[in-house]
């Protein structure tokens, strides 16, 4: 690797620390205190129908209520109930509490039908509709074949496993800060300040929706409270966007209750599967036949197509069938949340290879590593790219020799502890379907200064990633200067930056820093041509190819003792705007030594993580000894911001394989886990982070700026580590029954429940 | 902020987001702030449609140069707008970050509702409005407590810090709590931040030498989303005497 001065640099501290411990970051409700209204909604009190009638008026006679919209005002709000809890009025009142009266007031008639909560229900052939797709409550989202496919590989291989995983757990964020927005117009244009990770997103969802020239509408998105991807869509910039129109253009704003917050916002969807693996005596795999099915709530474009992604992609095996299938059920919507696709399909799949292990005799570990793709092998499916970067055989080594897994594998349930408890072990991992890079359709804008500093303008939101400071990063290395000279000027809002995508840790590093880059080279080419103007360079006839820049000066190649800083570049020089696009195809083609391998590669992060556990078989409590997490960065843009991730993830997906899962009342499809202490939220009582373990791994993948993936969702996906620990433990698989593998489950796996 | 030229000062600075000065959006917010300004006040915003209000209250403010004087308010008579609720009108009184504040509030409001949209101060946010999530966390003298379940009226007459208070302008010396939370990455998205550090600074006050456990103990009551967790706990113990 290349020697580089910014990137990766540990020192590096979060942007925007100083703005947060202020005080002064603010979030879409912290937008014109004083002089706005409020609101609040009437859910749906049924989980499947339609809205027969809507009466305002009770509400409307409240003193201080100013509005009520209903579904006939709001275009993203519909007459059609889908879920228990689904909006179809809001009220906008000189305070909250006014508003919530009101609401209260709303008094609303339903042609009621009956929901499908349960997603077996819902497959059953005959089921009642869900209502959300035309005649049918299932969708098939992805079907390949490879070879001869599944069967095929069945018929070479001398032992098979065929086993169906029911439902794992449906996760949600809870996001911190509830879905918001602020909105006022000004004649016929409306600024909207709202809790979205993707400014430029929401300001189309906006104009669209109220059908406004796009340059009529201002979308600014600055702090966003707990994102990860849930806060794409800013459907609820349209609906402030709507009450404030109909009080004159007043500013109102919307913040979803903490109720209404978890009945909207999305869930990881739950997974059940059914999956035959095939295989020689010695572990060699002869053959996939793996099809999933999503629970994907109310929203059947969710993305569930690669739940099989690293099933399909880690290991070899000649001959196979994925299908994956959406199931919509009359609940939640399922969708973008901290790793979609990948940690419920690798839940299931990585079960039934430790299933096969068990009925082979062979450590588990063993088995995956015999399996394990070439870093350097092709996709093994059309259109059979290379791959950008593998680095999931570097996770395995990783987290396998700093646990000591050789040592303290064992047969499943052979292993007691001094205090009775047994002791588990396991490790999974993936080649993941995020951390790759989207196109070009990222934009970046950067400005060096009068100073000799530079501005870093981001089209995305804050969310939690570190994604801004990694631009800054980025664009501070491709310019060759020192890092504290670089900042970000403004972000998340659209009349000042370009379009930056939206700001999620799985694509943003990828895609948006390629943007930066971009944009750096376009500055600093910009930098060199002005330079040249400059003595000594002027007087010494240089020409912009003979120079080059670090630390922040500009230098003669051929005799770095010829220099000039940035600011004295830039003295009597306009500022200098450099604009980039996201990677484009060219740069995204993998290097070998210098010999481009394919016009366009994959770029994918990989992930792998041990579990060491104890499993107390009288009381079903499972402690977490040790957990080991590495990810496959490419390269490490951001360092600090890097191991937060990974030690947030380890905490996260503990409370997947162990915590979470949603409670509904069958009958009439009501949610009731709708607050913090119904879903079973960590607190920093149950962190075991002393026993934390992370490591970014550098696959050096050219793909990326600087060989970076983006690396905030894979470092959450393997929790199916804990689940196959539990079973190294005892000898039994815990059903997780749609939830986390909570004591009682752990007891009933051990028939004592 | 004793003294009155910098309290003048402090009324002059624009309010983030709102585009008014300090004093003008207090006003507008129907709140006034001790001392030189208490005899202009107007409680307008806060009184139900149609009714009138008659308020009185006595105020000792320090005066700059630790002059001590008392003070009357005016009896202000208040014929409402129209534009609040019908809740009667309740004269309070909150000491925030060392400043005496004024104003009318509806029985319903809580502390957190009123630090937010009648100060303007935002550090304080909202994540569930029922005591679950604790990123409404102040101190009420200096015992934290949870804004979102404490009626602005239950805050009358004590004194409340806010992250605001540790270090209320951008370029000044960070509290060494905040300071901690910067060196240890303590913090992703931010919005719990100010619970968090507040939570801890009544921890650290309380006990100056909390072992790990304690601290993972006394935050509990704050949740991360983000899972910053580890970071939290490592600032807090490295300001354990």
């Amino acid at each position: 690797m290349d020697t580089l001065n910014v990137v990766g640099n540990p020192a590096i501290h979060d942007q925007h620390s100083n703005l947060i411990l202020l005080g002064k970051m603010d979030y879409a409700c912290d937008r014109l205190p004083g002089r706005k209204l409020y609101s609040a909604f009437k859910s749906s009190s049924i989980a499947h129908g339609a809205v027969k009638s809507i009466d305002p008026a009770a509400a409307l006679a409240l003193p201080g209520v100013k509005a009520v919209i209903t579904y006939k005002d709001c275009p993203v709000w519909s007459p059609n109930i889908f879920q228990w809890g689904q909006e179809v009025a809001g009220v906008v009142a000189i305070d909250a509490g006014t508003a919530a009266r009101a609401a209260l007031l709303i008094k609303v008639t339903y042609d009621v039908s009956k929901p499908v909560i349960d997603p077996d229900e819902s497959m059953k052939p005959g089921a009642s509709s869900v209502g959300v797709i035309q005649g049918k409550n299932t969708l098939i989202a992805n079907y390949l074949t490879r070879g001869g496919g599944g069967e095929a590989g069945m018929a070479k291989a001398d032992v098979t496993l065929e086993t169906v995983q029911p439902w794992s757990t449906t996760y949600q964020h809870n996001t911190l800060e509830t879905h918001s927005a602020v909105a006022e117009w000004a004649g016929d244009q409306v600024k909207v300040w709202c809790s979205s990770q993707s400014a430029f997103n929401g300001k189309w969802e906006v104009a669209a929706a109220l059908n406004l020239p796009i340059n009529h509408v201002h979308f600014f998105t600055h702090g966003t409270g707990c994102a990860h991807g849930d806060k794409n869509s800013s459907p609820f910039a349209v609906v402030a966007a709507v009450m404030s129109k109909a009080v004159g253009g007043q500013a109102v704003q919307v913040a979803l209750t903490r109720r209404d917050n978890m009945l909207f916002n999305t869930r990881q969807f739950s997974v059940r599967s059914a999956i035959k693996l095939g295989a020689k005596k010695d572990g060699t795999f002869t053959g996939i036949d793996a099809e999933f099915w999503g629970d994907v709530g109310r929203n059947p474009m969710a993305p569930v197509d690669n739940a099989h992604f690293g099933l399909r992609t880690t290991y070899t095996c000649p001959d196979a069938d994925f299908k994956v299938t959406r199931v919509v059920t009359n609940t939640p919507q399922r969708g973008f949340w901290r790793c979609v696709n990948d940690p419920p399909g690798a839940f299931n799949y990585d079960i039934a290879i430790d299933k096969l292990a068990d009925k082979l005799g062979m450590d588990p570990f063993a088995l995956r590593m015999k399996n394990l793709r070439a870093p350097d092998a092709p996709d093994q499916d059309p259109p059979n790219r290379v791959w950008g970067g593998n680095g999931v055989g570097l996770c395995f080594d990783k987290v396998y020799t700093s646990s000591g897994y050789q040592s303290k594998w064992h047969k499943p349930g052979t292993r007691v502890l001094a205090d009775g408890r047994l002791h588990g072990i396991a490790i999974t991992g993936h080649l993941d379907s995020h951390g790759y890079i989207v196109g070009s359709t990222r934009g970046a804008l950067v400005t060096i200064t009068a100073d000799g500093k530079c501005l870093v303008n981001v089209g995305g939101g804050r969310g939690s990633e570190g994604g801004l400071t990694s631009c800054c990063i980025i664009t501070a290395e491709a310019l060759g200067m020192p890092p504290e000279d670089v900042v970000c000027g403004d972000w998340g809002n659209t009349d000042v930056a370009l379009d930056g995508g939206m700001q999620a840790g799985s694509t943003f590093t990828a895609s948006a820093g390629g943007a930066f880059y971009n944009a750096a080279l376009d500055a600093r080419a910009k930098l060199f041509a002005a330079a040249v103007n400059h003595s000594p360079f002027f007087s010494l006839k240089v020409t912009p190819d003979q120079l080059e820049a670090k630390n922040g000066f500009v230098y003669l190649k051929s005799d770095p003792s010829q220099r000039l800083s940035y600011k004295q570049v830039m003295a009597g020089t306009p500022p200098i705007a450099g604009y980039g696009t996201g990677w484009n195809a060219t740069l995204r083609s993998r290097s070998v030594g210098g010999v481009a391998q394919g016009s366009v590669c994959n770029a994918n992060g990989s992930a792998a993580a041990c579990a060491e556990l104890a499993v107390d078989t009288e009381t079903g409590q499972v402690e977490i000894l040790g957990y080991w997490n590495a990810v496959d960065t490419g390269r490490t843009i951001f360092k600090q911001g890097a191991i937060k991730e990974m030690l947030s993830g380890c905490e996260l997906m503990i409370h997947q394989a162990l915590f979470a899962g949603d409670v509904y009342d069958i009958p009439s499809g009501a949610c009731i886990s709708t607050q913090f202490n119904e879903s079973m939220v960590p607190t920093a009582m149950d962190m075991k982070g002393e026993r934390f373990n992370v490591y970014d791994l550098e696959s050096d993948d050219a793909a990326g700026p600087y060989g970076a993936h983006g690396m905030g969702e894979p470092c959450v996906t393997n929790y199916s580590a804990i689940i196959c620990a539990i079973f190294n433990a005892t000898g039994k698989w815990v059903d997780p029954e749609k939830g986390a593998c909570t004591p009682n489950k752990v007891l009933k796996a051990l028939g004592k429940a | 902020m004793a003294d009155l030229e910098e309290q003048e000062k402090f009324m002059e600075k624009k309010v983030e987001g709102s585009g008014l000065s300090r004093r003008e959006f207090l006003r507008n917010a129907g709140f006034v702030v001790g001392g030189a300004s208490l005899g202009s006040l107007a409680f307008l915003n806060a009184c139900s449609s149609g009714s009138t209000s008659t308020v009185t209250e006595t105020k000792t403010v320090t005066a700059g140069a630790g002059t001590t004087v008392t003070v009357t308010a005016p009896a202000v008579t208040v014929t409402g707008t129209g534009t609040t609720s019908t809740a009667p009108a309740n004269l309070v009184n909150l000491n925030v970050n060392g400043i005496d504040y004024w104003g009318v509030v509806s029985p319903e409001w809580t502390l957190a509702y009123v630090l937010r949209e009648k100060l303007g101060l935002i550090a304080t946010k909202r994540g569930c409005d029922w005591g679950d999530c604790g990123v409404c966390v102040v101190l009420m003298d200096s015992r934290p407590v949870m804004s979102c379940v404490v009626l602005a009226l239950e805050a009358s007459g004590k004194k409340i810090e806010t992250l605001e208070g540790l270090a209320p302008k951008i370029g000044a010396t960070l509290d060494p709590l905040q300071q901690a939370f910067i060196n240890n990455d303590a913090m992703q998205c931010g919005f719990c931040t100010a619970g968090q550090i507040m939570t801890a600074k009544a921890l650290l006050a309380f006990k100056p030498s909390p072992t790990v456990a304690e601290i993972k103990e006394f935050l509990a009551g704050t949740i991360c989303r983000c899972g910053a967790y580890m970071g939290i706990i490592a600032a807090v113990k490295s300001q354990a005497k």
